[in-house]
């Protein structure tokens, strides 16, 4: 859900088209030098073909590039091999039996590169050179399968770090009380990040590891009240988010224009949507109504002409409601952004 | 069933670039086009929804509550920014001519069930 703009991307061509697969955009992110095999096993050409057999067996590899001083003439395979042993050629140096004319890929080049090679030849390995064309590696298909799965590893493991680290955010930190307060600005109209709110009030739950169930009832409480603010309110409102160990505080706080009638307000179908708005699938008249089946307490106040205020408690341990004069003892010490926060104590719903 | 033999056999048209259509089986369905009723009755996550609203509130919709992804139906068509938007929060939006009727009716066919 949070865009990857860690990964860094390659700035030099080829570039990555939009909308690749993970795996497909590692193959534009990784270079060749992050998956070829480093230093090279190679053969000088004037060495036997049973030179070469030796030297295949003893490093367990089918292919060897042939190399004389710093420039690399060929590669010999064990396809080679069994051609110059068909012929009793154990003798003969691999010069002469080596291929030429060489595929070569540069170290810095995207792993794509050596993918579309392998692709459109028939070459099971390339040699890698530096910018200066010296051998510097070898990279087989293989190489590029274990790369790509390396690096996934890689990816998936810091995010099971980020979301353990989260997840014990609240054992880590010492002190009598820990909650975490999340706000959002909701503004009047917005039907485009209208919403959002909820959505990134659902990931962080879950990055808390917070269950889905929980993470669902507190995101629709949240999306039904954001929606309200968007679609009923003159300026928008706040949304507050305290997050506890025991129980989730949502309030969701506008100035205005204000409900005459509660009560009303939480009649299942009363709405007083506008039909332009309507058609837009909103004002069905069950937001509230899905609030209070998604919440284990709900509370609304609200004063025609100040402004409104709805109060919701989900309690993640049994006996949190308990606690919950807890959480009001603490909220009147948190200095809220808010002017229409009534000062001193108030009343528990 | 994956969302991409869906897409196939519907003949749906894909809108957003998301790429793992095949690694998502949606886990049942719902039509609805009353947002609210959405946010109330549509089942647990993982589910498909077809509806003919296509403005970007949808996708939010969808994102909170673990939709696999939306079915717009008769022709309706999201702007850019709501398909931008579908793609940031990786909720595919499939397209179609035909009614939610008969779409809902093929995905009964190919064995989605309400829950």
């Amino acid at each position: 859900m949070v865009p990857d703009a860690s990964q860094p991307t390659s700035a030099a061509p080829p570039t990555a088209p939009k909308g690749l697969s993970r795996v497909e955009a590692l193959a534009y992110e990784l270079k060749v030098k992050d998956v070829m095999t480093s230093p090279v096993v190679t053969i000088a050409p004037s060495r036997s073909i049973a030179d070469l057999s030796e030297l295949l067996r003893a490093h367990g590899i089918t292919g060897v590039p042939v190399v004389s001083g710093e420039s690399l003439l060929g590669i010999v395979s064990v396809a080679d091999l069994i051609t110059a042993l068909g012929r009793g050629d154990l003798a003969a140096p691999v010069s002469s039996y080596m291929t030429a004319a060489l595929i070569t890929v540069n170290e810095n080049d995207a792993m794509v590169r050596a993918v579309e090679v392998f692709t459109k030849t028939r070459v099971g390995r390339l040699p890698v050179l530096d910018a200066a064309g010296r051998l510097v590696g070898m990279v087989t298909k293989g190489d590029l399968t274990q790369g790509t799965l390396r690096a996934l590893q890689v990816a998936q493991d810091d995010e099971e770090v980020r979301r353990y680290r989260a997840s014990h955010l609240f054992e880590d930190i010492v002190s009598d009380r820990t909650s975490l307060l999340l706000r959002y600005r909701v503004r009047h109209r917005d039907f485009v990040t209208g919403g959002m709110a909820s959505a990134n009030v659902r990931h962080a739950l879950l990055r808390l590891g917070a269950s889905l169930e929980t993470a669902r009832r507190c995101a629709i409480a949240v999306y039904e009240a954001e929606m309200n603010l968007v679609i009923h309110t003159t300026n928008g409102g706040l949304i507050r988010v305290e997050i506890h160990p025991h129980l989730i505080f949502i309030e969701a706080l506008d100035d205005g224009p204000g409900i005459a009638d509660t009560a009303q307000a939480m009649q299942p179908g009363y709405t007083t949507t506008p039909p332009e708005i309507r058609a837009m699938g909103f004002g069905a008249g069950f937001g509230l109504v899905n609030i209070q089946r998604c919440v284990d307490k709900m509370w609304l106040k609200s004063t025609p002409g100040e402004g409104t205020r709805l109060e919701m408690w989900i309690y993640l341990q049994p006996g949190a409601e308990r606690r919950e004069v807890e959480t009001l003892l603490d909220r009147l010490s948190l200095v809220t952004p808010v002017g229409s926060e009534p000062p001193g104590p108030k009343e528990a719903a | 069933m994956t969302l991409a033999e869906i897409v196939k056999e519907l003949d749906l048209e894909v809108l957003t670039a998301t790429r793992d259509l095949d690694q998502r089986t949606p886990t049942a369905g719902y039509a609805s086009d009353m947002l609210s009723r959405v946010m109330a009755h549509a089942p647990r996550d993982g589910a498909l929804w077809i509806t003919i609203q296509s403005h970007s509130n949808i996708v939010a919709v969808a994102a909170v509550l673990g939709l696999s992804g939306i079915v717009i139906t008769e022709g309706e068509r999201p702007d850019a920014q709501t398909v931008a938007k579908a793609d940031q929060m990786r909720i595919p939006l499939l397209a179609t001519l035909h009614p939610t009727f008969r779409i809902v009716g093929s995905l009964w066919r190919l064995g989605l069930r309400d829950a």
